[in-house]
């Protein structure tokens, strides 16, 4: 008999004994669904902050700040610079022949009284802000008319603050109606106020702007861009891609939590590992004599071995199913707030990661006791009770 | 005729006698399995401590800020006029106000990012928590430029009276076009007793900074108010808002506590995590001890047969089996909590992704106390099962091994 139909048969005849075992099993079921539940559960935050980070935001916009800024909050950039900026060459042109860009601004305010306590933020954005925006879309209301003193708000600010369209928000020079609402495909953007750019300039006294977003002609045109904008002795500017800025600028949250969460996996899944052990040797003692039957009837230690470990993936398998399962039942979509609001991402490439966590558990944790089951002398095996 | 005397056994004798010899041998039929178990539990009351040690670290943090001290900033740029600290001052309820400014900079490199806290001679006393008093003021007011560092800060960036602590700040901020401030180390004062979120721990004087700072700039500052009652914090808030609402410069006031707890809510930290990981640990061995306690109890039928048989009471043998699923959990969660304790700066670092500064997370008598009642609970829980198999049990077909 060849050793994989050797490895079917004691494999097969293992399971089939699972149901009397059931509680062992369970122990590798839970033990392994509860680590890759959290495993998966702590990495849904950085997947749906990096989704969040990354959307609408491709390899082909990139991002001009005054020099050694760190964000946008600032107003370095004079118009002067700006009408530079659009000229550098690599942006791409709008049909009129106008460069895709937008110079913002971003300002932030106090909530108002009875919102929750934390800081607004309100993005001056020109016409070319919703051209660069691909996904921008008005949810309700209108969108903003130049020169006005209104205001559009995103939907996660509308959700986190229970702020609509027809509600007013108090700024300098007075209270600012809100007059729609806007989605961008879950970006960041959803988290902000937008106004015009120019009012809210000259409303907050500013003269500069905060950064510049432009649409590159094509991804490689990003070099000679940033050649030119770095090199150019009129004006002091970094430039970014957005995708790579916005990592940059929210890196240390997303390093932080990844590192957060494979520390408290390792360290869980160092107890399934040591569960699994005790339960794989545990099963092993409760199938002495049937194994010891396997080997006097001709099979070799090597199928027992393997036979126990596949025993142990598949429970492991099932559990890290169960977990991951779990995961993305509690959380995968659920809105939350870290700076922005956001989804929490349950995403495929994190369920292989926590299959993944769950065989290798299953094979660390099996390994000794599937030896101990190869290894079994068999007239010891035939005669356990 | 020789009369044997029997021993008086007291309740203690007996169990000490009769029942630890038995649960230790319980323990010891599969001594690898029973070391394993030992070692997933600690690793799960490891998990357990450490969780609850960062959440009450979380909870300290947010408890330092005290909800009788406001801080009042502007709500459309950073601050409000120093002029109002009069008029604050005099609000029924306000004990004290004090205008502080800070200033944000780099030492050395842009990565060295630091910040020093400019405090006001006159409102010093009204903030006591300060590890800065009104002498040490005093003596800022004779050396402009100095500051002084707390013993923490001090280590963290070497410094030591005397030396000259030079911090970049961004173009614009000094009406001479400068961008370094000369700042000299005149002295180091301890550490606040509890973290304090609101003000970085290098204190200088403001009047300086206000005199050498932007022309536009000046006499704009932020203002912690200290109140009577922390019942009335948010009222007092409230009529300090109100009170500049309608002016150019609105004022956004807010409790420091109330503050601290927005910070900490304004992004994911492990605070929210850590109920959630230590409860999948503690699920993870409620399994693992059930069935442990499970399986043993099944394999020794016969022999606790044989003890109810020469007259152990189902109570008796309650406390047998109680006791040999409770003693791994008790066991391991001593030896979870002193690993836990060990393990401080890795649950240190856990603390790192928050935006509010935390107190070291330590592994406390309470944390102790909820180590070891979780541990009896799951010992209690794992041996419901089994208690219930045993109590349900015939003697004589037992008896028989059938």
């Amino acid at each position: 008999m060849s050793v994989l139909r050797q490895v079917f048969a004691v494999t097969a005849v293992g399971i089939s004994t699972l149901a009397q075992r059931r509680g062992t099993a369970l122990v590798i079921v839970a033990g392994v669904a509860c680590v890759v539940g959290v495993l998966v559960s702590m990495l849904s935050v950085t997947s749906g902050l990096t989704r969040m980070y990354l959307a609408g935001s491709g390899q082909d916009l990139a991002i001009v700040l005054p020099k050694n800024e760190l964000g946008e909050f600032g107003s370095g950039l004079s118009v002067d610079a700006v009408a530079t900026i659009l000229n550098a060459p690599g942006i791409a042109k709008g049909p009129d022949g106008a460069a895709l860009a937008d110079a913002e601004f971003v300002f932030s305010i106090g909530s108002p009284p009875g919102l929750i306590r934390d800081l607004l933020q309100i993005r001056g954005v020109g016409e070319g802000g919703t051209r660069l925006r691909d996904d921008f879309r008005i949810e309700s209301g209108r969108m903003l008319r130049t020169g006005s003193q209104e205001l559009i708000i995103g939907v996660g600010a509308s959700r986190r603050f229970g702020l609509k369209t027809g509600d007013q928000l108090l700024m300098p020079g007075g209270f600012w109606p809100i007059v729609g609402t806007f989605s961008n495909e879950g970006d960041r953007s959803e988290s902000e106020f937008f106004a015009d750019v120019d009012t809210l300039r000259s409303a907050t006294r500013k003269t500069g702007f905060g950064s510049v977003t432009v649409k590159l002609e094509n991804p490689h045109a990003f070099d000679e861009l940033q050649h030119w904008l770095t090199t150019n002795p009129a004006i002091a500017v970094d430039v970014y891609r957005v995708p790579d800025y916005l990592l940059r600028a929210n890196g240390r949250q997303l390093v932080f939590f990844t590192r957060a969460s494979y520390a408290i996996g390792i360290i869980m899944a160092l107890g399934a590992l040591f569960g699994a052990t005790k339960i794989m040797y545990a099963a092993v003692r409760a199938r002495t004599r049937e194994i010891g039957t396997f080997r006097a009837l001709g099979y070799g230690p090597g199928p027992v071995t393997i036979s126990v470990l596949l025993e142990a993936v598949m429970l492991s398998l099932l559990g890290a199913m169960l977990g991951i399962l779990l995961a993305w039942l509690v959380f995968n979509g659920r809105e939350v707030y870290s700076g922005s609001v956001f989804r929490l991402h349950v995403s495929t490439s994190l369920m292989a990661l926590g299959l993944g966590w769950g065989v290798a558990i299953a094979l660390l944790g099996g390994a000794l006791p599937a030896i101990r089951a190869g290894r079994l002398p068999t007239a010891t095996a035939l005669r356990a009770v | 005729m020789i009369v044997i005397p029997r021993p008086r056994l007291t309740e203690y004798d007996i169990y000490r006698m009769k029942f630890l010899p038995l649960v230790w041998a319980a323990l010891r039929r599969h001594t690898v399995e029973s070391l394993l178990t030992l070692i997933v539990l600690t690793i799960a009351f490891t998990l357990l401590s450490s969780m609850a040690a960062l959440r009450m670290a979380y909870d300290d943090a947010i408890h330092a800020n005290r909800m009788d001290r406001l801080l009042v900033t502007g709500r459309f740029s950073g601050g409000s006029s120093i002029a109002r600290r009069d008029e604050i001052a005099r609000i029924p309820g306000v004990r004290g106000v004090m205008a502080i400014q800070w200033v944000w900079g780099f030492h050395q490199a842009p990565s060295m990012e630091v910040g020093v806290s400019m405090v006001d001679g006159e409102g010093i006393a009204a903030v006591p928590e300060l590890p800065v008093t009104l002498e040490h003021w005093k003596h800022m007011a004779e050396k402009p430029t100095g500051v002084f560092f707390t013993r923490s800060e001090a280590a963290k960036w070497n410094v030591k009276t005397g030396d000259i602590f030079p911090v970049q700040t961004s173009p614009g901020t000094r009406e001479d076009g400068a961008n370094a401030w000369p700042f000299e180390v005149l002295g180091i004062v301890d550490d606040p007793e509890a973290p304090v979120e609101w003000t970085p721990k290098i204190f200088g004087n403001l009047d300086y900074f206000d005199a050498v700072r932007t022309q536009s700039e000046r006499g704009t500052v932020r203002f912690i108010v200290a109140v009577d009652d922390r019942d009335n914090a948010e009222r007092i808030c409230q009529t300090i808002d109100t009170r500049y609402a309608n002016s150019e410069a609105p004022t956004y006031c807010v409790p420091l506590q109330v503050d601290a707890r927005s910070i900490l809510d304004s992004v994911i930290s492990m605070r929210e995590m850590s109920v959630g990981i230590a409860a999948a640990g503690l699920f993870m061995i409620l399994f693992l001890c059930a069935n442990s306690i499970t399986e043993s109890v099944r394999e020794r039928i016969p022999e606790l047969v044989v003890l109810k048989t020469i007259g152990f009471g189902d109570r008796q043998l309650a406390v047998l089996v109680f006791m040999e699923a409770a003693l791994p959990c008790v066991a391991g969660a001593v030896l979870g909590t002193a690993l836990a304790r060990a393990l401080g700066s890795f649950t240190s670092r856990l603390a790192e992704g928050s935006e509010l500064p935390l107190p070291p997370p330590s592994i406390s008598i309470w944390i102790v106390a909820l180590a070891l009642g979780v541990a009896l609970l799951i010992g209690g829980v794992s041996a419901l099962l089994p208690l219930r198999r045993l109590k349900t049990l015939e003697l004589a077909p037992a008896l028989a091994g059938r």
